[in-house]
């Protein structure tokens, strides 16, 4: 069940609240002297995978779950917590977290060269708290507990009769918690509490951090990392420098002695650096005083071919940290890429691609996709659509109720309003040009619905939106038709979607979601009155039952009674645990698609904490309905991370789903996608 | 028409004025009845039958029902006009859920629905409001909703400095008083915060050298209980509003919080003698030892009064 879990490296941890142990002697709420900013460190621990946990702060914009977020406010201010070796072995959840000093003065110390007493506390404002299976988790070998923000909080106290200079690291402290075999997971809230030097005011605090945390570079080649400083009272210059390179690598930083936040550093790597895995620093000083982060940089030799993947447009926390390909049967093959294009060759027995993409917290993504020579060598596999601009356009609504959901769209972008919120929406990252405008008051309550078009709409950015109002003399009664659904077998859950493509770019505009209450319903759209030649409605109906899902799209300018009948229900898959080493899951499914997904099929899992696999493969490369895809052994390539996928004792979920050919558009007559999945747990 | 599957939003006013009607009915039964004078009842979370869920009981740890029961732990009750409020983990981070107090399956049902955490809640005196913490802003701060989760909105915003935390709010029994826990002052004391006022929270009990925790107000108003380290173990004091005026209530050797005062001036607070919290009550007019509730094994904490 253990297995090593790095934090430090991928900057985890961090952000803080700092409690001076003696403060100002009134009682007035003032400006404290001495302090600080604060934010609380949010920690999601699991048990799956061996274990694993993730933290970061708690914020607004932070997702369900708390994953940690690198950019989010204040994270690597003040402290910088990191962990590693987190594992859950015999109903203990362990972990060695260190405490890093980004203030510019020590720490545990009232005049600067004392150790003050209390030492650095890291207490649990909250939880540990279960927030997934029963049962209940405690702080096993806490230092103490005290009463900090409330009574009885478990706390782990640092550099006890010892001082933490600015920009240093405390020794590790080994966490433990008792969790039973019935929790799967649990959270808990944490802050740091020291003494700092009264007459220094306000704080000064440096953090530095940078992502990506490691660069594959070729000989000849050059990458680059962002690098984020986080000042907190600081507005001082920092020299930024290349700490631990070999001979032929050098780093260049924009700007060099950043006194803004930010600055890119630029590694070159010149043609006689031997392949190989190098750690570097990237250190900066200050008056804030020193700081250093972890940079790890992979030299190999580039590759050529007639395949090119690119993930140079993707963001950075989504470009691949390692490439594989495979051509026809031969062994797979580590390729390494310049500025994150990659090249390779496939012959005319098509092959396979594979690549890992890495998160926050050890969290790992791999892909692998089996494709035939003319798909793979169709044009460069752009892995990433450039990121979408455009402007910013706010409206209102009027003539929605409480129980009614209006939806607009412009171009691509969709709002929802809520009105029991306001009765306000703003539509980003709309193109520039002439754009149809559709929106639609869908009823919660059964009651009448509504819609709105607005052709050839160029709104300024920063405009506004004439008010939509749904009761006014624009607005129209939707198109009703009887759709009937074929192939269900009973006892599904049915619901339908109704989308709406407009314009010569057959852009989508959501009209409403919700249940058909059985195989005969009634679908709304847009009356003929209303449409132009390039309109077209999008129906989707979705069936599940149990494990199972199956959806059909189809594409029709008129809203008219028709029949849909949705594609066959996969059969479940032979799963297959194959052998170990290498030490870490590889599933195997074994299947035959339905003759209605001769499109291209999936098989994924995840062990339900952040490690997922996913391969696909198309009809094409299969050559028949008869499936068999398994994650490979890529344990003897180069640069290869046995933790990537979920480990050997993870257990989760997986996933086959089939598809048939994508239309090639969407704003063609009849036109109809069908597609399913099956899930079970392995 | 189509018929569209999202649920209408969930008729809470409604099932708050079943509950109620419920409550009423009951109530004007029971006054027909023979008196009885039952013990007071108390809502609490529980680490039992494994996991920590909300349960009911009276204070001679009898008739115990319980609440709630899912994955996730819940904590944190707080009742009034029938209703308890709590903090659920279900959902992976703390969301406030309201369940019938007096149990009996009732729906437990989300009232709020946000990437952050929302914890601590206290039911205002008249049932109509939330008084809770959100670390919305990154650290937990004292936020105010309607009682159906509603219309959130800080409190006290500019009060303190970013970072300083909040916690343990309590209403005082006029409605128009808040109590809570800020370390606006570098540590935990008490501050009070008065409604409607647009002012800044005053200080009640801050104390550079001691910290001051899970304040209490009085049913009658007059005092304030809270747990402080300030006599060496964490126990807990009663301020007097009037007077400012403390005196120690609890003389445990071990750590005793969460004070939670009954309508009739007992405190009921919680006691880690032993080891495992254990719920105790006190008369404040009456000396002598505390009293251990019984409700068997099983971590019980953060109590409150049934109204």
């Amino acid at each position: 069940m253990l297995r090593t879990f790095r934090l430090i490296d991928t900057g985890v941890l961090s952000a803080v609240v700092l409690l001076v142990a003696a403060c100002a002697e009134s009682n007035a709420p003032t400006a404290p002297k001495n302090l600080f900013r604060s934010e609380m460190i949010t920690c999601q621990a699991s048990m799956s995978g061996g274990g694993t946990l993730t933290c970061g702060e708690s914020q607004a914009q932070a997702s369900a779950g708390m994953n940690f977020n690198l950019v989010l406010g204040g994270q690597g201010a003040l402290v910088r917590l990191a962990s590693s070796g987190t594992a859950y072995s015999a109903g203990i959840f362990s972990t060695n977290v260190t405490v890093e000093n980004l203030i510019g003065q020590p720490m545990n110390t009232a005049d600067g060269t004392t150790p003050d007493a209390g030492g650095i506390k890291v207490f649990f404002s909250s939880g540990p708290t279960v927030t997934g299976g029963t049962g209940t988790v405690s702080v096993a070998n806490a230092t103490g507990t005290g009463t900090f923000t409330g009574v009885n909080q478990p706390y782990f106290e640092y550099n006890t009769g010892a001082l933490l200079a600015s920009g240093s690291t405390s020794s590790s402290k080994l966490w433990q918690f008792t969790v039973p075999g019935t929790v799967t997971q649990f959270t808990f809230q944490v802050f740091v509490t020291t003494r700092l030097p009264d007459e220094v005011s306000p704080i000064v605090a440096l953090g530095l951090s940078r992502s990506p945390s490691a660069l594959t570079i070729s000989p000849g080649g050059s990458g680059t990392t962002s690098v984020t400083l986080t000042r907190t009272h600081f507005t001082g210059a920092v020299t930024l420098s290349l700490g631990g390179a070999p001979s032929g690598v050098t780093g260049s930083f924009s700007p060099a002695a950043p006194t803004g936040n930010s600055s890119t550093l630029t590694v070159n790597v010149g043609l006689a650096v031997a392949p190989g895995t190098y750690p570097l620093t990237i250190d900066g000083t200050s008056t804030a005083g020193p700081r250093s982060t972890k940079l790890t940089l992979t030299v190999a030799t580039a590759g050529s071919g007639n395949v090119t993947v690119d993930f140079s447009s993707c963001p950075v926390a989504e470009r691949a940290v390692w490439v594989a390909a495979q051509d026809g049967a031969n062994p797979w093959t580590r390729i390494t890429g310049t500025a994150d294009v990659y090249n390779f060759t496939i012959g005319s027995s098509g092959g396979g691609l594979a690549y890992v993409v890495v998160g926050a917290s050890d969290a790992a993504s791999i892909t692998v996709q089996y494709r035939t020579k003319a798909e793979f060598t169709a044009g460069t596999l752009v892995q990433c659509p450039p990121p979408a601009t455009g402007k910013t356009i706010n409206g209102d609504v009027a003539g929605a109720g409480f129980t009614d959901r209006p939806t607009i769209s412009l171009g691509g972008s969709e709002a929802t309003v809520f009105t029991f919120l306001s009765s306000t929406f703003q539509l980003t990252d709309v193109p520039d040009g002439n754009q149809d405008l559709v929106a639609y008051r869908q009823s919660l309550a059964n009651g009448p619905e509504s819609a709105i078009i607005r052709r050839a709409q160029n709104i300024a950015d920063n405009g506004t939106i004439a008010t939509l109002d749904f009761n006014g003399v624009e607005a129209f009664a939707p198109a009703t038709a009887t759709i009937t659904l074929g192939g269900l077998l009973g006892g599904e859950q049915v619901n339908q979607n109704m989308s709406y493509q407009v314009g010569a770019n057959c852009t989508t505009a959501g009209l409403y979601f919700g249940a058909t209450g059985g195989a005969t319903f009634t679908a709304s759209g847009i009356p003929s009155i209303q449409q132009v030649g390039t309109d077209f409605h999008a129906l989707t109906v979705f069936a599940s039952l149990g494990n199972d899902s199956r959806f059909i799209t189809q594409y029709n300018h008129d809203l008219t009674a028709r029949t849909l009948t949705l594609g066959g229900v996969i059969p479940t898959p032979t799963i297959t645990t194959l052998a170990t080493p290498p030490a870490y899951k590889r599933l195997q499914a074994a299947y035959t698609l339905p003759i209605d997904y001769e499109g291209s099929t999936s098989f994924g899992y995840n062990d339900g904490a952040n490690k997922s696999v996913s391969i696909s493969a198309t009809f094409g490369y299969l050559g028949g309905t008869s499936t068999t895809l398994a994650l490979a052994d890529y344990s003897a390539l180069s640069g290869w991370d046995n933790n990537w996928p979920p480990a050997t004792s993870s257990t989760g979920q997986w996933t086959v789903s089939g598809s048939s050919v994508f239309p090639a558009s969407a704003c063609t007559e009849g036109a109809t996608l069908k597609s399913a999945t099956v899930n079970g747990l392995f | 028409m189509a018929s569209p599957g999202r649920p209408t939003p969930g008729p809470w006013p409604g099932v708050l004025c079943g509950v109620l009607c419920v409550a009423l009915l009951v109530g004007c039964t029971a006054s027909e009845a023979p008196q009885l004078a039952p013990p007071p009842v108390i809502v609490f979370d529980w680490m039992r039958n494994g996991n920590r869920d909300i349960y009911r009981a009276g204070l001679d740890g009898k008739d115990t029902v319980r609440l709630t029961s899912n994955s996730g732990d819940d904590q944190h009750p707080t009742e009034r006009a029938g209703v308890v409020v709590f903090t659920s983990y279900r959902d992976g981070n703390g969301e406030l859920y309201v369940v019938p107090s007096r149990g009996g399956g009732g729906p437990e049902q989300r009232l709020t629905t946000t990437t952050a955490n929302e914890t601590q809640p206290t039911l205002s005196p008249d049932g109509r409001h939330i008084a809770y913490l959100s670390d919305e802003s990154g650290v937990p701060k004292l936020w105010m909703s309607g009682a159906d989760g509603t219309n959130p909105q800080p409190l006290t915003a500019g009060f303190g400095f970013a970072g300083s935390i909040e916690a343990s709010p309590s209403w005082a029994p006029s409605g128009d008083r808040i109590v809570f826990v800020s370390t606006a002052n570098g540590r935990a004391g008490l501050f009070i915060l008065t409604l409607g006022g647009g002012g800044t929270p005053t200080p009640l009990v801050a104390d550079s050298n001691h910290t001051a925790v899970e304040p209490s107000w009085s049913p009658d108003g007059r005092l304030v209980a809270f747990a402080s380290d300030r006599a060496g173990v964490t126990n807990i004091f009663t301020l007097d509003v009037a007077t400012l005026q403390i005196r120690q209530f609890t003389t445990d050797a071990t750590t005793a919080g969460q004070p939670a005062w009954l309508a009739d001036g007992r405190l009921v607070y919680t006691s880690w003698s032993g080891g495992t919290p254990r719920l105790r009550w006190r008369d404040t007019t009456v000396s002598g030892s505390s009293v251990t509730i019984d409700l068997g094994t099983g971590d019980a904490q953060h109590s409150a009064a049934v109204f």
